[in-house]
């Protein structure tokens, strides 16, 4: 392989991108706070319900 | 039984809707204004979002643990119904880390599941919360169900650090990962906003949830003659 | 001490008068020896190689069925609340009942190990520290095995209930006594077994201390 070329490739150990996983990582957890605090406030709903 | 003293439903109604704007405004710090870290370019931003989980997962089975510690010393409905609910919320996050740091390790490592120490010990502890709650589902006498969770959680807090030292000593031919920086300012806003992000929201739901659980408990002892003393066997 | 001999001797008679159940524990833990190896194929190396593993894996999924049957008898016909009614403090019924799951465990480890030898050529050199390990593992297993058979034989969907709870808590009995294994039959050039032995003593330490004194709220009402 050229020198030139070398150059291109860029250092081992550095971590290019990503960002796809960054919103997927962000999406998900947001997701999962939406559907337990969705669940945890219906379930309360119910329980005040049932009280009355 | 006379329900036990609980957080008023707008102290948590409060507590999500802060942790809910803390969240926000790290992710919002940790995805558009901290600066790419050197190494791990923009991956490192994940860490704005798994670091607060991760300590809240911890934080959250330890308040478990001492619910339930204060329910086999002192006794009293209301541990138990905060011991469920801090369960719960613990098993949610710790969920939410395996599934963040299987994100993490793709793009880092490579692979889906690198069999972290921390990663490994996260997932062995869901299984263990999603026991315990399996436990107390399939247990109808409230006594029972709250003594024998209350030893289980136990049991698995003080697992813990034993299954992370095993996974270490079993992993430590593998390379020991380096650190992402997370020293400077830039660095520590969004763990700090995102920290108590987590923490003020999964407090407030699981205050909420220990609501639904004190109810439940309540309605399954029936209602407590007044003249008798608590805890008398009513039957005999 | 009298009281715990003679505990551990009703724990020992109960099992020997359901002999023929623990045959089949035999069968299906040697059964699953069998099937691990389909997962590996017919490669000699590398059944020998994960031979440990799969000896524990076998013992572990073997151990929830003779902790619960060890615990089924105690709930039929409510036996375990006639016992608490005698004088005898709860913890001499664990640790009896704990010793004697452990022996229980250890012998099928003794019976699975020929069975290893067989199918993976999983030889040592050691075995009287093979048996070591064995009754080291088995005592790991045993008491948190014990404490959770002891609440799930009286929960509802008790089959499920039990590898549930006592699978996650034993990753480190598992992780230690399948290395150890592996040293003993692969060779252990960097002299790495006591290590792992500690740990599992440590586990066995920690949980025969923590269940002892946890099996008193269990039990009573």
């Amino acid at each position: 392989m050229a020198p030139a070329l070398l150059l291109q490739v860029p250092p081992p150990g550095i971590v290019e991108g990503g960002w796809e996983y960054v919103v997927a990582a962000y999406a998900i957890t947001a997701a999962g706070f939406l559907i337990y605090a969705a669940s945890v406030f219906a379930r309360h709903r119910r329980s005040e319900e049932e009280e009355k | 039984m006379i329900l036990p003293r609980l957080a008023s439903p707008n102290l948590a109604f409060a507590l999500v809707a802060l942790g809910v704007l803390l969240l926000l405004a790290g992710s919002y710090y940790g995805l558009f204004v901290s600066p790419q870290e050197r190494y791990m370019g923009d991956v490192q931003r994940i860490m704005y979002v798994h670091v607060p989980s991760a300590w809240n997962a911890l934080l959250l089975f330890t308040l478990a643990m001492g619910c339930a510690l204060a329910y086999l010393w002192r006794g009293g409905w209301g541990w138990d119904a905060h011991h469920e609910a801090l369960l719960e919320a613990s098993a949610v996050l710790s969920f939410l880390l395996c599934v963040q740091g299987s994100i993490w390790a793709k793009p880092t490592w490579g692979v889906w599941w690198d069999w972290d120490p921390r990663l490994t010990t996260t997932a062995v502890m869901l299984l263990a919360l999603l026991g315990i709650l399996a436990l107390r589902s399939a247990v109808d006498d409230p006594e029972k169900r709250a003594t024998w969770s209350a030893v289980a959680t136990i049991i698995a807090f003080v697992d813990v650090p034993i299954v992370y030292f095993s996974v270490r000593w079993w992993n430590s031919l593998h390379q020991m990962q380096s650190s992402p920086e997370t020293v400077s300012a830039p660095f520590i806003v969004p763990l700090r906003l995102n920290a108590f992000g987590v923490l003020a929201l999964m407090g407030g739901l699981a205050l909420l949830r220990a609501r639904v659980a004190a109810r439940r408990t309540a309605k399954e002892l029936g209602p407590a003659l007044p003249p008798m003393p608590a805890g008398a066997a009513l039957e005999a | 001490m009298n009281v715990f001999r003679a505990a551990l001797y009703k724990e020992l008679l109960l099992q020997w008068r359901t002999r023929a159940r623990v045959l089949s524990v035999v069968v299906f833990g040697a059964t699953a020896l069998l099937l691990m190896s389909f997962a590996i194929g017919p490669d000699a190396g590398a059944l020998r190689m994960h031979a440990g593993g799969f000896l524990w894996l076998a013992l572990l999924l073997s151990s929830t069925l003779t902790l619960e049957a060890s615990l089924e008898a105690e709930t039929e016909q409510q036996a375990l609340e006639g016992l608490l009614l005698l004088p005898v403090p709860p913890t001499i019924l664990f640790y009896a009942k704990a010793l004697a799951n452990t022996l229980q465990l250890a012998l099928l480890g003794a019976v699975l190990v020929p069975v290893a030898i067989v199918l993976y050529g999983a030889e040592t050199a050691r075995p009287l520290a093979l048996f070591g390990l064995l009754v080291l593992g088995a005592a790991g297993l045993a008491a948190p095995g014990t404490l959770y058979a002891t609440m799930t034989a009286r929960a509802r969907a008790k089959q499920t209930l039990l590898p549930l709870l006592l699978f996650p808590l034993v990753v480190p009995v598992l992780i230690a006594a399948t290395k150890a294994s592996s040293l003993l039959i692969l060779g252990d050039p960097m002299r790495q077994l006591a290590a792992w032995l500690t740990l599992l003593a440590a586990f066995c330490g920690i949980y025969w201390t923590l269940c002892g004194l946890m099996f008193g709220l269990i039990v009573e009402d």
